[in-house]
């Protein structure tokens, strides 16, 4: 092979795919013209590209994927739409899910509280699924990295109670938001995430103020949602547990936790 | 701050849905996992359309968020991923001429999922969807140069897979 046939060959695919090459397609088409090695590896290739776009149909998505598809894409950051349930408690919360939705829809407003609430119970019946499951809270954060326009840290749990299950993303007034999932014994605890200015306080919260930070504790629709704002960021747990005050922020904000140390904001 | 909605999302990408279910189909294991997949790719994509940025070919663009799905889920499973091959320069294929205009859809559809992963994708990508080498090396996340290579390796592992199974389809009727 001449080191000319050695330089068409190495542009042949290129130029045959319609993509530029360090040689002019001029020089490759003169070569082309005297010399039959080259003119045979060139015509094998362009019978392979032609069978391939003859035999090759692509695959069709299935209607039912489609739909799946839009409607999600339509419903995005809205609750999720009521689907037929099995479970006479899954059917009672999606009947709860759409009063609640249909209440948000006509005020406009939702705090960061009442979101979380609304995907908790969704999480809790199985109507929501989790977008990543793990128990690793430095992955997560840096899941979440690429896909929220903020940062948000989680504690390295040392709690044998507590146990990190997964997060999904929400949408909280127009904001992209976390949600991150929690296991505390059979019970879900869920944090959500958002801008502060996104997060207004619960409707109905009581207020209570420890050295730095605002606390609004409330009951909204039978859970308990602690809510506060911190480093321009909103805050929301919602839980069935009772609040202990310092002894809840512990779980979290333990030595060692990589979060604020809990002397820094409560008494 | 400035939000796309989501109907211009709904505009622009769901025309792509069959291709991108179509690749989903050839990086899963299952028709369940490429439906999986491919609601996943279009929930982000609008998470991250939403936030603005840059989007050059939308087809592209979706394939990259499919490939980072399809990885992500092979490294969750404790799959192995898509590693790059060792050595990249491709061998010529050389010996005996293959007569292109004998292969068929069931061939074609036979083939593919032998080929080595990341000769796969490269040949997916560019002889099936007809993504451009650039578009490629966006969505592969490696250079132009390493596109090109694997999908010479590709397309040559193709061109042996076709001659084994066409030599024993002729071996079988003679027989």
């Amino acid at each position: 092979m001449t080191a000319s046939c050695a330089a068409v060959r190495s542009c042949l695919a290129a130029h045959l795919d319609g993509e530029s090459t360090p040689l002019d397609a001029e020089a490759i088409r003169g070569h082309l013209a005297g010399c039959d090695r080259c003119r045979s590896a060139a015509e094998e290739l362009g019978a392979y590209r032609a069978a391939v776009a003859r035999v090759f149909r692509p695959a069709r998505a299935p209607g039912s994927l489609h739909r799946a598809v839009r409607r999600r894409v339509r419903a995005f950051g809205r609750p999720r739409p009521w689907v037929p349930a099995v479970a006479v408690a899954a059917v009672l919360a999606s009947l709860a899910l759409a009063l609640l939705a249909t209440r948000e829809a006509r005020s406009r407003i939702a705090t960061l509280g009442e979101t979380a609430v609304l995907h908790h119970d969704a999480i809790v019946t199985g109507q929501a699924p989790l977008d990543v499951t793990t128990s690793d809270p430095a992955g997560l954060v840096t899941w979440f990295a690429g896909r929220l326009p903020f940062s948000i840290h989680l504690p390295r749990l040392d709690s044998p109670e507590l146990h990190l299950v997964g997060a999904r993303l929400i949408e909280v007034a127009g904001d992209l938001a976390a949600l991150v999932v929690y296991r505390k014994g059979g019970a879900m605890v869920t944090l959500a995430v958002a801008p502060a200015a996104s997060g207004a306080p619960p409707r109905g919260s009581e207020a209570e103020t420890f050295r730095s930070l605002r606390f609004h504790l409330s009951r909204t629709r039978g859970h308990n949602v602690i809510a506060w704002t911190d480093g321009g960021l909103a805050y929301a747990l919602v839980s069935d547990l009772p609040s202990q005050g310092r002894a809840s922020c512990l779980v979290c904000h333990a030595r060692g936790s990589g979060l604020r140390d809990v002397e820094e904001f409560h008494r | 701050m400035f939000r796309r909605h989501p109907s211009e999302f709904e505009r622009l990408a769901l025309p792509h849905l069959d291709a991108v279910y179509d690749l989903a189909l050839h990086l899963s294991d299952t028709r369940t996992d490429a439906d999986d997949l491919t609601q996943e790719t279009f929930l982000k994509a609008l998470a991250a359309f939403r936030r603005g940025g840059a989007i050059g070919s939308m087809k592209a663009w979706l394939f990259t968020i499919l490939r980072h799905c399809a990885l992500n889920r092979r490294r969750d499973a404790a799959l192995h991923p898509c590693e790059p091959l060792e050595d990249e320069v491709a061998a010529e294929p050389a010996g005996e001429a293959f007569k292109w205009e004998r292969l068929t859809a069931e061939d074609l559809e036979a083939i593919i999922p032998r080929l080595s992963c990341p000769a796969r994708e490269a040949v997916v990508l560019r002889d099936l969807h007809h993504l451009s080498y650039k578009e490629i090396a966006t969505v592969l996340a490696c250079p132009v140069g390493t596109v090109m290579s694997r999908l010479h390796r590709g397309r040559a592992e193709l061109r042996r897979l076709a001659l084994e199974r066409l030599g024993s389809a002729e071996q079988r009727h003679a027989g």
